[in-house]
C-alpha cells in the first residue's frame, strides 16, 4: 500500500495547506522555522540592548513594546525575553528548520523513496507543530505575559507560586505539543529509512545527511517522552495542585525540585545532539561535494556519529555538577563526557581530511559548511572546560556557558541550516539563489557572530553571570561594559545582515534563474530528479550502484562525479568509457 | 482453489506486504517511545518514594488494593479477548465480536477506575499518593481511551465496509500491539503503586 502510485491532489487545500507531500511539508516547516528565527532574533537584540545600555529606553520599538516603563526593559520583561528567546530558538526555529524542513526534504529524496512511510502522520506532525507555535506566540498576550522561568524552567521558579501567570502554563503546554509533533516526525523518519530505501541503498551507501537525521530521530523517539513526563508533572503541579516538584503543596506531599532537573537533562543533553547531528551529517556531505572528493573516512564518520548518540544518553549529569551530586557520580559523568571527545575528534578530523587537497569550490553552501567546522570546533573546545568538574564549578551559570552553547548549538546549527538552505534551495524551489548576495550574507554573518560569542567567553571567565539584568550593578563587572556594547553592536550587524538573506530568497522566488536538475554536480539521488521534483519524486525508483560521494574517480572520463544511480561511467564523444572491469575494481 | 488456500491460512495472519511491515515497525517505535514515557513516570515515582521515610507516607492509609486488583483482572481478560480477535481475523463476524468484547471490558476498566480515584481524592492526607495516582493512572487511562477510539474505528469496518481478510488482520494486529502494551504498562503500575 505504500509502494503504490497516488494521484497528485489538485485542490488548493490538499496541495498547499493540508498536503501530505513531504516536499510541501518541508517548505511549511522551513517557513515556520524562519518566522520564529526572526522573532527569536529580535528578542536576542532586545536582551543585548539591556546588557549594553541597562535601563535606557529601547530606540524605535521600545515605546510600543514597553510602554508601561517608558520604553525601558523591566526586570520581569528581561526575564521573559531570555526565557522566550531560548525556547523559541531551540524548539521553534532550529528544530523545524533542520529536522522538520530538511528531514522531510532529504530523507525520501536521498534514499530514493516516493514519500515518507506515513504521509498523513507527517502532515499531522506539521500542524501540531504549528499549533504549538501559536500557543507559544499567544502566551505573549496573556495577562502577566509569557513564561519567565528560563528555557530550562527549573522548579520552584516554574511552579505556581513563583510564576503564577498563565504564560508559564502555556509554555509547558506548547512544549508538550511540540514534543508530540517531533515524535510523529521521528517515528516517520526512522520507519522510512528502515523500510523505504531504494534497491541497492544499503546503510553504508546512505548519504551522511540521512545518517545524521536518522540518528537524531532515534534520539527523539527515546528522549522526547522523558521531557513529556517532566512537562506533564509540571503542568499538573501548576493546574491540579499536585506536589511533584514542590514540597508542602499538599499535606503529606514531599516533591523534589531536583527531579525536574534530572528529567530535563536526561532529555536535554541528547537534545543538543538531536539538533547538531543533522547539521553534522549535512556538513559531512557538503564538504565532500564542494571539495570534489569522497568524504574522508565515510564509514568512520557514520560510526562516530552513532557512538556519540550512544554516549549522549549517559552524560546528562554534567549539567548538574553544582546541585550537590555525589562526587563519585560527578566523576563518572565527567569521564563519560570526556569520552565523547574521541568520536567528536574522529568526526572533526574526517572533515579536515575531506577538504585536504580537495578541488574546493567556495560556493555559498560550502562557505557555511566551513563555518560550521570552525564554530563547532570552538564550541567543542570550550565544552571541555564545562565537562570537567573543577573548571565547571567556576564557570557554571556564567556568560562562558552562554558563549559555549551558542557556538555549539546556535552557531553551528544556524550555519548548518543556512548551508542546507543554500544547497537545497534550487531543489526545493526550482530557482537559483544569487551567489554574490549569499557570500555577502556569509561574511556579514560569520564575522559578527564571532564578535558576539567570543567576547562572552571572556566575560564569563571574568565572572559575569548569565541571565543578569543589570551588569553595572556589580563593581567588578563595570570594566566589561565596553565589551557588552561591542557584542551588542556586532549583534545588530548580525541581525541586519539577515535582511540580505531575506532579500535574496524573495528575489530568487520572484525572478531567480531556473535551477537545473543537478546544479552542484553532486552524486546523491535527489539530484537525479528535476528541480523541483515532481509529485512522488521519481518516475522510476532508481537502482543504487555506489556510495554517496564518488567524486574525481580516475576511471570516469570528463567529469569529476558519478551519480549513485549510474551503473557505469557515462559514455562521452571525446573519451572512450573505461572498461567495466576497471570500474568494478575501483568501486570495491 | 482459493477457498482451500484460505482454509489453510494460519490462524494469526502473517505480515504480508512491505507496507504492513512498515506499519508494524512504526507501531513498534511508537510503543518503544511509550515505554520510555511510562518508564520516566515510574522512575520519578520511585525517586519521590525513595525520599520518604515510610511508605505509604505517614498518615496515609494504604491504597485500595482490592479495587485495583479488579481493574487488573478486567484488563487481563480484555487482552485475552483482543488476542482472540487477532486469531479470528479471517472471520469478520467473530473478529468483530471479540473486538466488541474487548471494547466493553476496556470501558468497564475505565469505570472501575472511578472508585479508586474517588477513594484517593476523598482523603486529603493522601498527598503524594494522590499525585502519583493522578499522574500514572491518568496517563494510562488517556492512552486506553485512545485505544478504545482506535477499536471503535476498526470495529464497524470489520462488519460493513470493504476491509476483509488481510487488511482487517493488519488493522487488528496494530490495535492488539497497542492494547497489550497498555496491559503491560498497567501491570507495572499495579505492582509498584498498589502491591509493593
Amino acid at each position: 500500500m505504500h509502494d503504490a502510485h497516488h494521484a497528485e491532489p489538485t485542490g488548493f487545500l490538499s496541495r498547499v495547506v493540508f498536503s501530505r507531500d513531504h516536499k510541501v511539508i518541508a517548505k511549511q516547516f522551513l517557513l515556520l522555522g524562519l518566522l520564529f528565527l526572526g522573532l527569536g532574533g529580535v528578542l536576542a537584540l532586545l536582551i543585548r540592548w539591556q546588557l549594553a545600555f541597562p535601563g535606557k529606553p529601547v530606540p524605535i520599538v521600545g515605546q510600543y513594546l514597553f510602554s508601561a516603563t517608558a520604553g525601558a526593559i523591566s526586570p520581569e520583561g528581561y526575564t521573559m525575553l531570555f526565557t522566550m528567546h531560548g525556547t523559541i530558538m531551540i524548539f521553534f526555529a532550529i528544530t523545524p528548520m533542520l529536522i522538520g524542513a530538511f528531514g522531510n526534504l532529504c530523507i525520501p529524496l536521498m534514499i530514493g523513496a516516493r514519500d515518507m512511510a506515513f504521509p498523513f502522520l507527517n502532515m499531522l506532525s506539521f500542524w501540531v507543530a504549528a499549533a504549538s507555535g501559536v500557543v507559544l506566540a499567544g502566551s505573549f498576550f496573556v495577562e502577566g505575559g509569557a513564561a519567565m522561568a528560563g528555557w530550562t524552567a527549573y522548579p520552584p521558579l516554574s511552579g505556581a507560586t513563583a510564576t503564577p501567570g498563565l504564560g508559564q502554563t502555556l509554555w509547558a503546554v506548547s512544549l508538550f505539543l511540540g514534543g508530540v509533533s517531533t515524535l510523529m516526525g521521528a517515528i516517520n523518519y526512522v520507519t522510512t529509512i528502515l523500510m523505504l530505501r531504494a534497491p541497492g541503498m544499503g546503510f553504508f551507501r546512505m548519504p551522511l545527511s540521512v545518517w545524521g537525521l536518522g540518528l537524531a530521530a532515534v534520539l527523539n523517539i527515546l528522549f522526547v517522552p522523558v521531557i513529556a513526563a517532566a512537562l506533564l508533572m509540571l503542568i499538573l503541579d501548576r493546574v491540579a495542585n499536585t506536589g511533584f516538584f514542590v514540597s508542602g503543596a499538599q499535606p503529606g506531599s514531599a516533591g523534589d525540585p531536583l527531579l525536574f532537573q534530572h528529567l530535563f537533562w536526561i532529555f536535554g543533553h541528547p537534545e543538543v545532539y538531536i539538533l547538531i547531528l543533522p547539521a553534522w551529517g549535512i556538513v559531512s556531505d557538503l564538504l565532500a561535494v564542494f571539495s570534489r572528493k569522497p568524504a574522508f573516512g565515510f564509514k568512520a564518520t557514520a560510526i562516530a556519529m552513532s557512538s556519540i548518540v550512544v554516549l549522549s544518553t549517559v552524560v546528562y549529569g554534567h549539567h548538574m555538577y553544582t546541585v550537590g551530586l555525589s562526587p563519585g557520580l560527578g566523576k563518572a559523568f565527567m569521564s563519560l563526557t570526556m569520552l565523547i571527545s574521541i568520536p567528536s575528534s574522529v568526526l572533526f578530523l574526517n572533515w579536515l581530511g575531506t577538504i585536504w587537497r580537495g578541488s574546493i569550490r567556495l560556493e555559498p553552501a560550502m562557505l557555511f559548511a566551513l563555518g560550521v567546522v570552525f564554530v563547532f570546533g570552538m564550541g567543542g573546545l570550550t565544552g571541555l572546560f564545562l565537562g570537567a568538574i573543577t573548571t565547571d564549578i567556576y564557570l557554571h551559570d556564567t556568560a562562558f556557558v552562554v558563549g559555549h552553547f551558542h557556538y555549539t548549538m546556535a552557531a553551528s546549527v544556524l550555519f548548518g541550516s543556512l548551508a542546507a538552505i543554500y544547497f537545497w534551495f534550487p531543489k526545493m524551489f526550482g530557482r537559483m539563489l544569487c551567489p554574490e548576495l549569499a557570500r555577502l550574507h556569509f561574511w556579514f554573518t560569520f564575522l559578527p557572530l564571532n564578535l558576539v560569542f567570543f567576547p562572552m567567553l571572556i566575560e564569563g571567565y571574568g565572572g559575569m553571570p548569565r541571565r543578569l539584568y543589570e551588569p553595572t550593578s556589580y563593581k567588578y563587572l563595570v570594566q566589561f561594559q565596553p565589551v557588552n556594547q561591542l557584542i551588542t553592536f556586532a549583534a545588530m550587524v548580525l541581525g541586519l545582515a539577515q535582511l540580505i538573506f531575506v532579500w535574496n530568497v524573495a528575489r530568487s522566488l520572484w525572478a531567480g534563474e531556473r535551477a537545473p536538475a543537478n546544479p552542484w554536480e553532486a552524486t546523491t539521488l535527489e539530484w537525479l530528479t528535476p528541480s523541483p521534483p515532481p509529485h512522488e519524486n521519481f518516475d522510476v525508483i532508481p537502482d543504487v550502484h555506489r556510495g554517496p560521494h564518488e567524486h574525481s574517480r580516475p576511471d570516469v572520463p570528463d567529469r569529476d562525479w558519478i551519480g549513485q544511480w549510474e551503473s557505469q561511467a557515462p559514455e562521452t564523444p571525446l573519451t572512450p568509457p573505461a572498461p567495466p572491469s576497471d570500474s568494478e575494481a575501483v568501486a570495491v | 482453489m482459493s477457498d482451500i488456500a484460505a482454509c489453510e491460512v494460519s490462524p494469526v495472519a502473517p505480515v504480508a506486504t512491505h507496507g504492513e511491515l512498515a506499519d508494524v515497525v512504526g507501531m513498534s517505535l511508537f510503543l518503544g517511545s511509550g515505554a520510555v514515557l511510562f518508564g520516566s513516570l515510574l522512575m520519578s515515582y520511585a525517586m519521590l518514594r525513595a525520599q520518604q521515610p515510610v511508605w505509604p507516607p505517614a498518615g496515609c492509609p494504604p491504597p485500595p488494593l482490592l479495587m485495583a486488583a479488579a481493574n487488573t483482572l478486567v484488563l487481563a481478560v480484555s487482552s485475552v479477548s483482543m488476542a482472540r480477535a487477532q486469531i479470528q481475523a479471517a472471520s469478520a463476524i467473530r473478529c468483530a465480536g471479540a473486538l466488541g468484547a474487548t471494547m466493553a471490558l476496556g470501558v468497564l476498566f475505565l469505570v472501575l477506575q472511578l472508585p479508586v480515584w474517588s477513594a484517593l481524592r476523598a482523603a486529603p492526607q493522601f498527598g503524594l499518593m494522590r499525585s502519583v495516582f493522578l499522574l500514572l493512572a491518568g496517563c494510562h487511562a488517556l492512552h486506553l481511551a485512545a485505544g478504545l477510539g482506535a477499536l471503535a474505528w476498526v470495529l464497524p469496518g470489520a462488519l460493513v465496509s470493504e476491509p476483509r481478510g488481510q487488511q482487517l488482520a493488519a488493522r487488528v494486529r496494530l490495535c492488539a500491539m497497542f492494547w497489550h502494551f497498555l496491559g503491560v504498562a498497567w501491570a507495572a503500575l499495579f505492582l509498584t503503586v498498589f502491591v509493593f
